[in-house]
């Protein structure tokens, strides 16, 4: 690799001296031509002095800009600046042209609904069809990569269905302002991320429609029981850029990104995986909050802790991108189908403990 | 005074540390390199030279005062070209050569850096100061290749000074002191300048990363929540405040500077004015011929340049100096190997005890662990469980030797775990952390990094590919065309696999189990797994663990049932100590978080 350089380097340069033995030789020819006009009286020596000191500088300016700079810049840049023109062109995100604005009690409808990621074969989601009504707290059970997070996904309209429609309130989707729509759901995603910005602006920026306000700050951070962090909403979280920031705990951060998906007045609430990094007494605190926000509003939940699932309204099951169960938990126990198998798997520890504490 | 010769010592103790670097790393090269470059900075003076007496020949052929043929003096213009080929040629050939070593200086610096970067401590990794200064060590580490630069460009400057000085001052040495007087006031507003330019680079510096944080945001994984929350105009608010304020200041500072830098410059015109007339006076005297005007105009134009570089260069030097201070600070941090005693691990058992140990993070204000005492015996399988931030990988990377206990003693087998040779002493543990790590590498070979020694000695699949099914990988894998050699993620293959979070988390147990270790280490490995695949996981990880012992952290309590011991960890104590059925009777935390969730199902 490295003598392959050199050699390219050696290369280049070899064909630079061989231009320049030709150019040299060309204002040699010249050279000696106007000194011998000047020795024979024809040329003054001031006018002999100007052509040559012209036609050296001439040379090294051509050679320098056109021959070598040019041809090799472009070559360098060219291509640079068509990937950043193909950058600029690539597909922004969905147009803002629906007029509607979210409703304050919205039912969503799934009908026929599939989907794939671009540039893969397999459908994630698989002609899904439900209904979750308004108000209505809700879960979504099923094996790691059974389309739970792209469900969710395609409700805030980041990707949209390939084929089948999605209505809220019986309009579709497309017809609702995006802005609006998006701005309706209090989100917490199972990736959380961890800014570097005051603890009360990484609250806040939950709902930016409305100046911060710090009483609201302050509920959302009690209702994920981060209250001890009450008196430092001005401090910067990490240390990344102050000495002084405050570093969080996983756990603790997992909190604070349900704190901001609690703040402002959203008209419903979308959690994904929101206790992975929770001890169960945090878990617990969680699963009851959201119990309690949702009533009224609504909300969407995916967990693999069924303790937590077991409270909601409504249950759906989705298996390799297939809607195969839906119902309440007693619901589901009796059809005695996946949920149960998910179920059992966890109770059968639970009763095994039990037990053995009696025996 | 003292501080100026104490900085004047540090400038010469980085000059000779880079030096050496360069030699050591490339001596051939350097060498042929500095040849080269001698070259290059006596070699303008032949056109020159060669050109003067063109001139000068022309000049006396055309009023006639010449007694040379005019052969002579069209040799002479042929002579004049050549020399400007030679010239133009070993400019050429000493790009080329500086270009190949600085590739090689880079090469090394690289090498050198990795290699310390590996050994450096863990505990200076996620201390935020000592990662910033890292970074910032990180991005100004070629700055010791400009040493050698500045240092050619001295070298050519003095050599270019000699020359010129030597020929100018046999024409008129007089205007020798007056130039090197009128470069004291240049170097004097230069140094001011640039310690000006610093000082706004370190104010600055923040800003800088600031921005930079900002707009990576835009690029990374947060993108998502930005166009969700529509915050996109917070982040670019912030962003945009930064370079304001920063181009406000620097404006202000330029504004500031340019006076100083027109003044700069118009003292160094000074002796040149004074030159010229004495010249024209020469000539027109005719003492001189005209050919002697422009040679005597170039070559003072080269004193005066060559001295003003030098003036540049010593203060760039010094500027380089204090980041070169920078880099070999965290080039001399603590080196991992170079604690710890020779023992080596000895017997089949192992035995681990945990002995009044109490533990503090660099910088840190609050005790994690406190005065913790506990033994793990041969075999032995424990759960650790507790709230979140009650210290509990804490207590794994303690195990590691990762960090050292703050007070107390960690034993194995009897022996303070410190006097273990750390190589030897880690091959005991196979461990998995709560962040996965993926690698951009091929399935087989992100399994078998855990041990490559094993690897090394086999040659075929069956430890790996069991390695992969007790991590319920086995069916994932076999399902790919390419099995095992399937390159992981898309970053350099486009037919690589992008894999969940939960299959990264299997890949990472597949590692764990893949080494052939007595102790396994697992923080929280279900976290993000569906309840069946935690289930085999765990149904597993008892089967592998049989013959070992295992420490194993989790909020999933219900799979500790089965653990010899749990602890449960509470403000940095160990709250609880003892097994599933001893830990319910007594009725404590455990037996608190337990029926918390257990009461759901039964």
């Amino acid at each position: 690799m490295k003598s392959k350089i050199l050699k390219l380097h050696s290369k280049a340069g070899l064909k630079n001296l061989l231009g320049n033995i030709f150019t040299y030789f060309s204002v040699m020819f010249f050279a000696v031509f106007f000194t011998y006009k000047t020795v024979q009286g024809e040329m003054l020596p001031g006018t002999l002095v100007l052509y040559i000191g012209l036609m050296i500088s001439m040379q090294e300016q051509v050679r320098r800009t056109l021959v070598n700079n040019i041809a090799e810049e472009m070559s360098y840049y060219v291509p640079h600046i068509l990937s950043f023109k193909s950058f600029l062109e690539s597909d922004n995100d969905l147009a803002d042209d629906g007029k509607l604005e979210f409703p304050d009690a919205p039912e969503i409808t799934f009908s026929h609904v599939s989907f794939r990621y671009p540039g893969n074969d397999a459908y994630v989601l698989n002609d899904v069809s439900f209904t979750i009504k308004s108000g209505m707290c809700v879960a979504l059970v099923g094996l790691n990569g059974a389309g739970k997070s792209t469900l969710i996904k395609l409700i805030m309209r980041i990707y949209e269905p390939e084929s089948g429609e999605i209505l809220i309130n019986g309009r579709n989707i497309k017809e609702y302002s995006l802005r609006s729509l998006r701005s309706a759901f209090g989100v917490c995603f199972q990736q959380i991320s961890q800014y570097s910005v005051s603890l009360s602006e990484s609250v806040s920026i939950g709902d930016v429609s409305r100046p911060t306000d710090e009483a609201k700050v302050k509920e959302a951070l009690n209702t994920v029981n981060l209250s001890e962090l009450d008196a430092m909403l001005d401090k910067q979280l990490t240390k990344r850029f102050e000495e002084d920031g405050i570093e969080l705990s996983g756990g603790q951060w997992q909190r604070l990104a349900l704190a901001r998906a609690f703040y402002g007045d959203h008209k419903m609430l979308i959690l994904d995986e929101p206790t992975s990094a929770l001890d169960p007494i945090a878990e617990d605190m969680v699963f009851k909050s959201f119990r309690r926000l949702c009533d009224g509003h609504g909300g969407i939940m995916i967990s693999h802790h069924l303790s937590g699932v077991m409270s909601v309204d409504y249950i759906m099951v989705l298996e390799g991108g297939r809607l195969i169960e839906s119902g309440s938990h007693e619901e589901l126990l009796k059809l005695n189908g996946h949920y149960a198998m998910l179920y059992n798997i966890q109770a059968e520890k639970f009763k095994k403990g039990m037990a053995e504490d009696e025996k | 005074m003292k501080n100026k010769l104490q900085k004047l010592a540090s400038v010469a103790r980085n000059i000779a540390f880079s030096t050496k670097l360069a030699y050591r790393s490339a001596p051939t090269l350097l060498i042929v390199s500095s040849i080269v470059f001698m070259v290059v900075s006596v070699i303008p003076y032949l056109p020159l030279f060669i050109w003067k007496n063109v001139v000068n020949e022309v000049v006396a052929k055309f009023s006639g005062t010449s007694e040379k043929t005019v052969g002579y003096v069209l040799t002479l213009v042929i002579f004049y070209v050549l020399s400007l080929l030679l010239q133009c040629a070993v400019k050429q050939i000493n790009s080329i050569v500086t270009t190949r070593y600085d590739a090689e200086i880079k090469y090394h610096i690289d090498n050198f850096c990795v290699e310390k970067m590996a050994k450096i401590k863990y505990s200076y990794y996620d201390d935020p100061v000592f990662a910033d200064k890292m970074s910032y060590a990180n991005r100004i580490m070629y700055d010791i290749l400009d040493v050698s630069t500045v240092l050619k460009n001295v070298l050519y400057s003095l050599t270019q000074l000699v020359i010129s000085g030597i020929i100018l001052g046999r024409f008129a040495l007089w205007i020798i002191p007056i130039i090197l007087v009128l470069c004291i006031p240049r170097y004097m507003i230069k140094l001011k300048m640039s310690d000006e330019d610093r000082k706004f680079e370190q104010k600055y510096e923040k800003s800088e990363r600031k921005r930079d944080y900002y707009y990576g945001l835009f690029f990374g994984a947060e993108r998502l929540e930005i166009m969700l929350y529509g915050i996109k105009d917070f982040f670019l608010g912030k962003y945009n405040r930064e370079w304001k304020n920063r181009n406000d200041a620097y404006d202000k500072k330029n504004l500031k500077q340019l006076g100083l830098q027109i003044l700069s410059s118009l003292v160094v015109t000074v002796s040149d004015i004074i030159f010229y007339i004495r010249l024209a006076y020469s000539a027109l005297k005719r003492l001189i011929g005209v050919g002697d005007i422009t040679y005597y105009v170039s070559i003072l134009s080269s004193f005066t340049t060559a001295s003003i570089d030098i003036v540049d260069s010593v203060i760039t030097l010094n500027d380089i100096s204090e980041n070169l201070d920078y880099i070999r600070d965290v080039l001399t941090l603590d080196s991992t190997n170079e604690s710890g005693g020779k023992e080596r691990v000895s017997g089949d058992e192992i035995c681990i005890e945990f002995e009044d140990v109490s533990f503090r993070y660099h910088c840190s204000e609050r005790d994690v662990l406190r005065h913790c005492s506990f033994k793990i015996t041969d075999k032995e399988k424990i759960g650790i469980v507790g709230e979140n931030g009650t210290g509990k990988s804490t207590i794994l990377k303690l195990l590691l030797r990762l960090y050292e206990p703050t007070s107390g003693r960690i034993l194995l087998n009897g022996k303070n775990i410190a006097e273990y040779d750390l190589g030897e002493y880690r091959k005991v543990y196979g461990a998995m952390f709560q962040e996965s790590v993926d690698y951009s590498m091929s399935a087989r070979e992100n399994i078998i990094i855990s041990d490559l020694e094993k690897a090394a000695c086999e040659n075929n699949d069956d430890c790996v590919n069991e390695a992969a099914r007790r991590s319920r990988l086995g069916e994932i894998i076999s399902a790919w065309e390419g099995g095992l050699d399937t390159q992981l993620t898309k970053r350099f293959d486009e037919n690589g696999r992008e894999l969940s979070g939960g299959q990264w988390k299997r890949f990472g147990l597949a590692r764990t189990y893949y080494k052939d270790s007595k102790e396994i280490l697992l923080d929280e490995p279900s976290a993000s797994l569906d309840p069946v695949c935690e289930h085999e996981i765990f149904t597993e990880f008892t089967e592998v663990s049989n013959d070992k012992g295992a420490v194993m952290i989790t909020h999933r309590i219900f799979n500790l049932i089965d653990m010899h011991r749990i602890l449960v960890l509470s403000d940095g104590r160990i709250a609880e100590d003892g097994s599933h059925r001893e830990l319910m009777n007594k009725g404590g935390i455990y037996a608190n978080m337990f029926r918390l969730q257990a009461d759901k199902y039964v």
